[in-house]
């Protein structure tokens, strides 16, 4: 009896140190994070940083987000970067399901080397890549739309290199079982593969979606009209001349920006861990 | 079998919601419009009919925090202008034109800048990185259009300004006027005259001598008799602006960064006997600083009513008046100059021209554009939105009088820059020789050896370009 408490009161200690060393960890990491927000509220932060920081405003003021918020800006530039990434992640996620599935279930001749290709373009950066894309849109009349950012993605090497590997996992088996039955390649992937490929498919929304949502130097070249601007054009408007900024305003935007970011996160995150665990699953 | 995640139904909803996006994707394909968002039909003034400028739009790129409607400055709280005010201007003096903004941020602006001249998307362009773009044939050059003009005359600028932005066209051996000043900008001391008062040391003279500063960043270093405070007699950035800082030393003793413009004529002196004694000066100047100059810390007071730091060396003038007054220190701070050398000269160049793109269709307009973002009206409306003007006659306005004290020092500044200008600092040798003042600011080598590495790679780099 006496041991049975002492051991519950035991556990009990035990649960009270994890949950403090847990909730140390969280204030840790979330300190910035309320710092950033706090900052935004401080109508003095523009003249100076605080410094040292401190997590209540010296003057608190909505004056910063009414700077954000002025002229519909930044309303206009998130239905701008809704758009565009809803579509590019929408038709990258699709294809390279597609491709993917290819890579891993096709038979084909030259699957190798194609797949070789796609792994290529990997290794380029954006960079070297800027003025010839921008020539071949500027030639076709695309410039100054979104059609620039949302093709290119069409073939995301990263991608389809991820979901090969997720198809790998699956077995064969199921795909023979089907054929059996008499169904086509396409049959086979929308009905025995495709339900299968939630996590991955998840994986690949929540990557795609922060590469579209960040881009940042692509659409500065192909956007010229402010109406177009996504959110990371709208932010480094803000910025001056040698790189610095204005602490409280550049807060207030970078609390406003990352929003989107964490209520994607806060919905997907079951299906990165589902991810994670199935990749272990064996094609038995 | 288990249920999925997606099912037939799913996929044909998500294919019939990606159709409705590239429905909506294809309705905003606006590449017809302007910034401004407005009709090609202006309402500034009649459009006579026949007008030299009927149907004509001219595009101007301008970089920076610019807004086509009127906003709040993020200081002061004031409304300020959008550039609607220039167009409407612009249009109602030119009947039948019609501009056009591109605005882009300072961000990534070299490889939009690039891209747009490519392909010719704009008229007019606000340019930093001229001589880049100058060479590869890209630019207008301006000497025909000045010297047909009788109405314009490079006069107009603050002296040293046009010398400072020519540049070397494809085929020039001789620096040609591509662009024409259009937002200055300067380098100089800046101080906090309390500070000097508390440890009872003379203000800095107007133009201040190496040996001056150290002799009083030195004193001013330790506890403030006054208010008890640790104070630092100096501070600098240990990292991005440290090259202009140490090529600025070695002007105060007559040295240089090298000479040439073209770049196989170009020739580094990197680890010249001036340029080292300037680097063996900052470090010495390091001793009198807070931790964390490298890694650009240690000045978060500045400018503040708690300020700890006593010379601040290498500052330009972006919202120097409006942070000064924000936080009532009109009385506390004050200006002296650069180091010059015997000719009078030192300091960066800096700021941005204003060009013509070899590809317009409109070069008559957009000379005419020119010539209005550097009148009167346009300069007063760009520095009531925060940038500094390139004209004398700023010097007479009522809104710069009133800030004399502050801006006097400025002008003066802009008007003795080092030339010619540090054209390469945009390009790899700045980077190499930064680099290196970090290395010897942390220790890792001395400033010869420091100095002699930056030579050398920097020397590489040109045989390698």
């Amino acid at each position: 009896m006496i041991s049975t408490m002492s051991h519950k009161k035991a556990d009990k200690i035990t649960t009270s140190v994890k949950f403090v060393i847990l909730l140390i960890f969280g204030v840790v990491l979330m300190a910035p994070f309320v710092w950033m927000v706090s900052v935004g509220f401080d109508r003095t932060a523009n003249i100076s940083m605080p410094f040292p920081p401190r997590l209540i405003p010296e003057e608190l003021s909505g004056f910063n987000y009414g700077i954000v918020f002025e002229n519909g800006r930044l309303i206009q530039s998130y239905i701008n970067s809704a758009i565009v990434t809803i579509t590019s992640v929408a038709i990258g996620v699709s294809s390279s399901l597609l491709a993917g599935y290819a890579f891993s279930k096709g038979r084909f001749k030259g699957k190798k080397l194609l797949f070789i290709v796609v792994l290529c373009t990997l290794m380029i950066p954006m960079e070297p890549r800027l003025i010839p894309l921008y020539k071949l849109f500027n030639s076709v009349d695309l410039l100054n739309t979104f059609w620039p950012l949302i093709l290119p993605p069409l073939i995301n090497g990263m991608l389809i290199f991820l979901c090969k590997q997720f198809f790998d996992q699956l077995p064969d088996s199921l795909r023979e079982a089907a054929q059996i039955d008499g169904a086509g390649e396409f049959k086979i992937f929308f009905s025995v593969y495709f339900p299968l490929a939630g996590p991955i498919a998840a994986t690949m929304v929540i990557l795609a979606f922060i590469w579209s949502w960040n881009d940042f130097l692509w659409p500065l070249v192909v956007l010229n009209n402010q109406d177009l601007h996504t959110v990371p054009l709208y932010l480094a408007s803000f910025s001056l001349e040698n790189g610095t900024s204005l602490g409280g305003l550049t807060m207030a935007l970078a609390t406003v920006s990352v929003l989107p970011i964490i209520v994607v996160y806060l919905f997907l995150q079951r299906y990165i861990i589902q991810s994670i665990a199935l990749s272990g699953v064996k094609g038995e | 079998m288990k249920k999925g995640l997606f099912n037939k139904h799913a996929f044909i909803l998500s294919g019939l919601l990606l159709l409705l996006i590239a429905v909506l994707v294809a309705c905003s394909n606006s590449s017809d419009t302007s910034s401004s968002g407005q009709d090609s039909g202006s309402d500034g003034g009649e459009t006579a009919e026949g007008s030299k400028w009927d149907g004509k739009t001219l595009k101007v790129q301008l970089i920076g925090d610019f807004s086509m409607e009127d906003s709040t400055d993020p200081i002061t709280g004031e409304k300020t202008p959008g550039l609607d005010t220039l167009k409407e201007e612009f249009e109602k003096q030119h009947p039948g034109a019609t501009v056009e903004f591109i605005l882009m941020p300072w961000e990534g602006y070299t490889e939009k800048t690039q891209a747009m001249l490519t392909s010719g998307e704009a008229d007019v362009y606000q340019m930093p990185g001229i001589a880049d773009f100058a060479a590869q044939g890209l630019l207008e050059p301006l000497q025909p259009y000045i010297e047909e003009d009788s109405e314009f005359s490079t006069d107009i600028f603050i002296d040293q300004q046009v010398e400072g932005w020519k540049a070397l066209g494809p085929d020039s051996d001789e620096l040609e006027i591509y662009g024409l000043p259009f937002f200055g900008d300067a380098r100089f001391i800046t101080y906090d005259k309390k500070l000097f008062d508390d440890w009872g040391v003379e203000y800095l003279s107007d133009h201040p001598t190496m040996e001056e500063i150290k002799e009083k960043a030195e004193k001013m270093t330790g506890t403030n008799p006054v208010t008890g405070e640790q104070n630092y007699g100096v501070w600098f950035r240990g990292d991005w602006s440290s090259a202009f800082t140490l090529l600025n030393a070695a002007e105060g003793i007559n040295g240089k960064w090298g000479t040439g413009f073209a770049w196989d004529e170009v020739e580094f002196e990197f680890n010249s006997p001036e340029m080292v004694e300037g680097l063996n000066w900052m470090l010495d100047m390091q001793e009198f600083a807070p931790e964390g100059i490298v890694s650009n810390q240690g000045n978060e007071k500045w400018m503040t009513k708690d300020n700890n730091i006593a010379i601040m060396l290498n500052t330009g003038p972006a919202n120097l008046v409006q942070q000064t007054y924000a936080q009532g220190l009109e009385d506390r701070i004050a200006i002296a100059q650069e180091f010059k050398n015997d000719e009078g000269k030192g300091g960066l160049f800096a700021g941005s021209p204003i060009t013509i793109g070899k590809a317009s269709e409109n070069k008559d307009l957009a000379w005419e554009w020119l010539k209005f973002a550097t009148s009167d009206f346009a300069q007063k409306y760009f520095y009531e939105t925060g940038a500094f003007p390139s004209i004398k006659s700023a010097l007479e306005w009522e809104s710069v009088k009133e800030y004399e004290h502050l801006l006097g020092p400025v002008f003066e500044a802009m008007s003795t820059p080092y030339m010619p200008r540090y054209h390469w600092a945009a390009a790899q040798p700045r980077f190499i020789l930064t680099s290196e003042i970090e290395a010897a600011l942390t220790g890792k080598r001395n400033a010869q050896e420091a100095l002699d590495k930056a030579q050398k790679e920097s020397t590489e780099w040109l045989e390698n370009r």
